[in-house]
This record gives C-alpha cells, structure tokens and sequence, in this order.
C-alpha cells in the first residue's frame, strides 16, 4: 500500500507515519483513562518494580548504549543508569503524587493531583538508556503514559530499555500500553506524534533543532537544549581541587554531559599557576596552530553546528581526526581563546573532553567574559564557580542566567543532583525562560501533575466589616479606603 | 557636567559618564550629547573614517530606560556598530544583554 492515503474529506495527505502515531495516541490515551483509576501504593509498587529492573540491567544497558553509539564511556554510562534508577527512585519514592496532596483546614484550600496525560519523550544519543528510565519513572510516578521517541543512532539501547520497563511495569500490573515507542527514529514520525493533539507534555532532551521542533508543535514542551558551562576559577579557589573536579567532570563520559564544563575563565594574575596546574593533572593546552586544526573538525564553521565524529570521544581519537598528537595521558585539551561568538568556533558548547580557556585582566573582565559565553549559546542551563570568597560567589550568581549555578562543584554531576548536592537528580534540567522553559528547576515528576487546588468558602473579616460602596466614591483614594479596610484589624 | 574628548585621528568622540546615570541624569545629559554629535557630524569626514562614539562607563554604576534611549538614538545617528560602550561593569554588560541591543552596539 502507498505509503500516503488521500483523506477525502479535507484533501490533505496523511502520511504512514501519521496514521500509525494516531492510533499509538489512542492507546497511550486509554492507558491515561486506567492509569488515572491507580491508587498510590499501586503507582509506588509499580514505579519501584520498574526502577529495579533499570537498576539490574544498568550494566547491559550501559554496554549497549556505547556499543551502538560509539561514543562515552560504559562504565560511566553505568553510573548514569544508577542515577536514572536509585537516586531517582529516592527523590521520588515518598512523594505524594496521587489524590489528595495537601490540605490547610485554616485557609480551607485542597491540592489535588491531576495526571497531565500521554507524555512523549524525546531521547538524546548522549544518554540514550539512562533518559529513557529517568523520564518512565517520573512519567509512571505522574500516572502518564510515556512514548518513547530514541534517537535515530541509539535505536537499539533505547528501545530495549523501554522493553524492559514496560515489561516490570505490566508485571507490577500497569495499564497496557503505558510505555509505547515510536518503531523507527525519522523527522516524519516525530512530527506525527508531536502533533497529536491528545499529547500533554513533550520533554525534549537533544540538539537545537529537536528542541525547536518540539516548541513549535503547539504541544506544550519542557525542551532542554545546550548548555556552554562557563566555569569561573577565582583567586580564592583551592586550585589543586578546584582543577581536580574540573577534568572529572569533563571527562566524564567524554563530557558527553550537557551540564559539562565548557570554558575555564581567570584573571591574568594567577594564570600561570592554573596552567602549571592543568598541565600537572594531565592537560594539554593547545598551540595557535592546534588550536585551528581542533576548530576545523570540532564545529562547523558557517552552521555553528558540532561535529558528531568527535562527540563523545576520547582525546586521542579527536587528536587523531585533527592531525595532531598531543601527549598520551592527555586527558583534556585546553584551547585559548580571545573572544566569545561564532568567529570563536571553541567558545560554544563542545560535547568532548576540549575546554576554551579564558585569562581577563581583572575580576570585572572575567565576569563580563562569563556572562558573554553563558549568553551565546548556554543560556538559562548551566554555570560554574570554583571560589572561597562568598561576596565573589553572591556576584557571580546574579549575573548569571542559569538554572544551575554550581559552587566548588564538578558541574556535569552537580547539574544532574544527588551525588554532590541536594538538587532532584534529573536527565531534564530546565533552562528557564532564557531556554524557552516554564521552569528552571530539575524537573521530576512533580513537574508532570497539574495541582488542582479544592477552595473552601472561609470569612473575610475586614471584607465584612467593610462599607464597600465606598469604592464607588472617587474622594476616597488609595490610603483612605485602606485605612477603613484595614480598621481593628 | 560633560566630559568628552575627540580622537581625530581615529574619528572618535568620547564621553566620559559617571555615576547614577537615573532618568534625570540622563535627560539631563541627553541634548549635550547631541549637541556634540551634531557639531561632529557636520563636520567633514576625517580619512573616510565614519564616526564612531564611546561612552566611557567606568565610574557609572547603573543605567536607566533614559540612557538606553540616548544610546538607541546615538546609535541611529553613527548606525550600528559605530557605538561603544567602554569599561561597562558585569551587572551593565549584563543589562544591555537583556535589553537586546548587543547587536547593535559593542560592550567593552
């Protein structure tokens, strides 16, 4: 059959794709029906089943992931499981996310949960297995049906992933159908299902263009793009540390991390003392002619757009790929820049163990660099202070525009939460307005309920007490009438 | 009231603000500044070299809507890229950011 069909009511074309996302919709809807009848000791039974398979797979899933993917590092795809399944599990084990959620007798006000609805789930290749159990469990916390959408080179890890939370799930007697995926990864299928209209939320984790799509849907979307993490080393740091966490956290997974540091940004006055030190631990800093060989196959100079042959990898192959050799132990290659933009093809966010560096005259210069990196391509996400200095650190927080801003902390762990700070340990880190989200927090599943909020008639003493036909007199302006409104009160 | 100084060479006029530059400073300041662009501009162009404005921001810890409108208005008068706003600290880099004018003006 033609893969199109003429609807002849409208004379529109609907593709496969549509026709088949349609009635997807229509299952995830029924799912959405059962699930809203689900009390919360049957929603935490089954969000438990399923963060226990997530957890006892993490190996194999981690394993596949790097295989299909090339690109990370499996046993720290592994840890990435662990805080998609435990540390999730424990943000959101004791939450009450069915019924009644509070109720104030004084103010007469009840909350109540409301599911959203079928959630569709757009999955990144960076962390293909570990989004895919964050964002079931949040959505099985919620009541949600979720549809899984991989990424097109991480098919295979992503939907043996959502098989086998479904398959937990309906042991621990979920609706059917609560966990569907779309069967192949194309612009048209994703189209089709953003589009449906019985879909809730989207949340878009992936590249710029994903993330658009998602916003322009007209579906309502919590959409995570870029992050370009400026990481501010100030004087007062603890150098050996603060340069410790650094290579960590930029090595972890081959900085495959959104939230991983991007730039390292210092006053000239103790520049060489960061350098000696990034060299101690391994770094290597680029020459000038280094420098434009790694910008040649790093980014894409017209689109701005990385290259993915290098995302995710380890020095040495991107060394390899750009023809230049580097010491060995080389864990980090360091690129100085000069300025922030497009003509700086190292200043945004690169998705591999290459950091820009940054040294400014004075404190002023460096917060003004840092402010010009976090608005050119990280806006809203993610920034990083190392500093003993608490006027430095309060300063550094306001001038940033990000959801995260992480104090002597590695960022690509501390964005995420759990390990090294209190934050939900989230795979979806909202990026505020700047982002184009509702929210900057690390979203979770209390993001996915609507609150609904039970009001109790209570007496307004000052309003009864009140003339209020003195409204209507034009003499009785602002301090009068709230003088009488106020009166004994 | 004003401080300016002029580089013939180069074609460019500065000025050297300080303090609170309020709706009131800047109202204030607003018809010397275009007055001193107007001298300028009337004047024939030195080696092909368009005019190029600074404001030197080094002792002025805050803007207001009033001095945003003298930069539009400044900027409109050399076009766009023609305007510099000097020694700007965080918190002002980061106001004109928001107010979406980067690109029509450099902050130094």
């Amino acid at each position: 059959m033609d893969s199109t069909l003429q609807d002849n009511k409208t004379a529109s074309i609907i593709t496969k794709e549509q026709i088949q996302a349609k009635q997807m919709m229509a299952k995830a809807t029924i799912a959405a029906g059962i699930f809203n009848q689900y009390n919360q000791e049957q929603t935490d039974r089954i969000v438990e089943i399923v963060a226990r398979t997530g957890f006892n797979n993490r190996v194999k899933l981690a394993k596949m992931a790097c295989d299909e993917t090339k690109l990370g590092i499996w046993e720290h795809k592994v840890l990435k499981n662990v805080l998609a399944t435990q540390f999730v599990f424990e943000n959101i084990r004791n939450e009450k996310t069915v019924g009644i959620l509070s109720h104030d007798e004084r103010s007469g006000i009840t909350e109540i949960a409301q599911p959203l609805g079928p959630i569709m789930a757009i999955i990144p290749m960076t962390n293909p297995t570990s989004t895919v159990i964050f964002k079931i469990l949040i959505a099985l916390k919620s009541r949600n049906p979720i549809i899984i959408s991989p990424h097109p080179k991480a098919m295979r890890c992503s939907i043996e992933t959502a098989r086998l939370c479904y398959q937990a799930a309906l042991e621990a007697d979920a609706p059917e159908d609560c966990i569907q995926w779309l069967p192949e990864s194309t612009r048209e299928w994703t189209h089709a299902m953003m589009t449906q209209p019985g879909i809730a939320l989207i949340l878009a984790t992936g590249g710029t263009s994903m993330v658009k799509a998602a916003y322009s849907s007209g579906t309502p979307a919590i959409g995570v793009g870029p992050g370009n993490v400026p990481v501010f080393i100030d004087q007062s740091a603890d150098l050996p540390f603060a340069i410790g966490n650094i290579i960590m956290s930029k090595t972890f997974d081959n900085g495959t991390v959104c939230a991983s540091e991007q730039a390292i940004v210092i006053e000239q006055s103790f520049a060489s003392q960061v350098r000696a030190e990034f060299e101690k631990q391994n770094c290597y800093f680029l020459n000038a002619e280094e420098i434009r060989k790694v910008e040649a196959i790093a980014i894409d100079k017209n689109s701005g757009v990385m290259n993915s042959a290098i995302v995710g990898q380890p020095v040495q192959v991107i060394a390899k790929i750009a023809g230049i050799n580097p010491p060995a132990r080389t864990k980090i290659m360091i690129a100085e820049q000069k300025g922030v933009g497009r003509e700086y093809p190292l200043s945004g966010e690169i998705l591999a163990p290459i950091l820009a560096f940054y040294t400014c005259p004075n404190l002023d210069e460096a917060l003004k660099t840092c402010i010009d990196l976090n608005y050119f391509a990280g806006i809203g996400h993610t920034a990083s202070i190392y500093a003993n200095n608490e006027k430095v650190i309060e300063t550094f927080g306001n001038l940033m525009n990000a959801g995260r801003v992480l104090v002597n902390t590695p960022s690509s762990q501390g964005a995420v939460g759990g390990v090294f700070n209190t934050l939900l340990t989230s795979f979806t880190l909202g990026c505020g307005a700047g982002g184009k989200n509702i929210t900057t927090e690390n979203i979770s599943a209390r993001h996915l309920i609507n609150t609904k909020r039970v009001c109790r008639y209570r007496s307004n003493e000052r309003w009864n007490k009140f003339d209020y036909a003195k409204y209507n007199d034009e003499k009785m302006a602002w301090d009068a009438i709230l003088t009488e409104f106020n009166k004994n009160y | 009231m004003l401080e300016s100084k002029f580089d013939q060479a180069a074609n460019v006029l500065t000025f050297i603000l300080s303090g609170h530059m309020d709706s009131a400073r800047s109202a204030s300041l607003a018809p010397l500044i275009e007055c001193e662009l107007k001298k300028h501009a009337a004047q024939p162009p030195s080696a092909n070299k368009p005019l190029k404005i600074t404001f030197d921001l080094k002792e002025v810890d805050f803007i207001s809507s009033a001095f945003i409108r003298i930069c539009i208005v400044t900027v409109a008068a050399v076009k766009s890229g023609n305007l510099v706003l000097q020694n700007a600290c965080p918190i002002i880099k980061k106001t004109i950011k928001i107010s979406g004018l980067e690109n029509q003006l450099t902050v130094l």
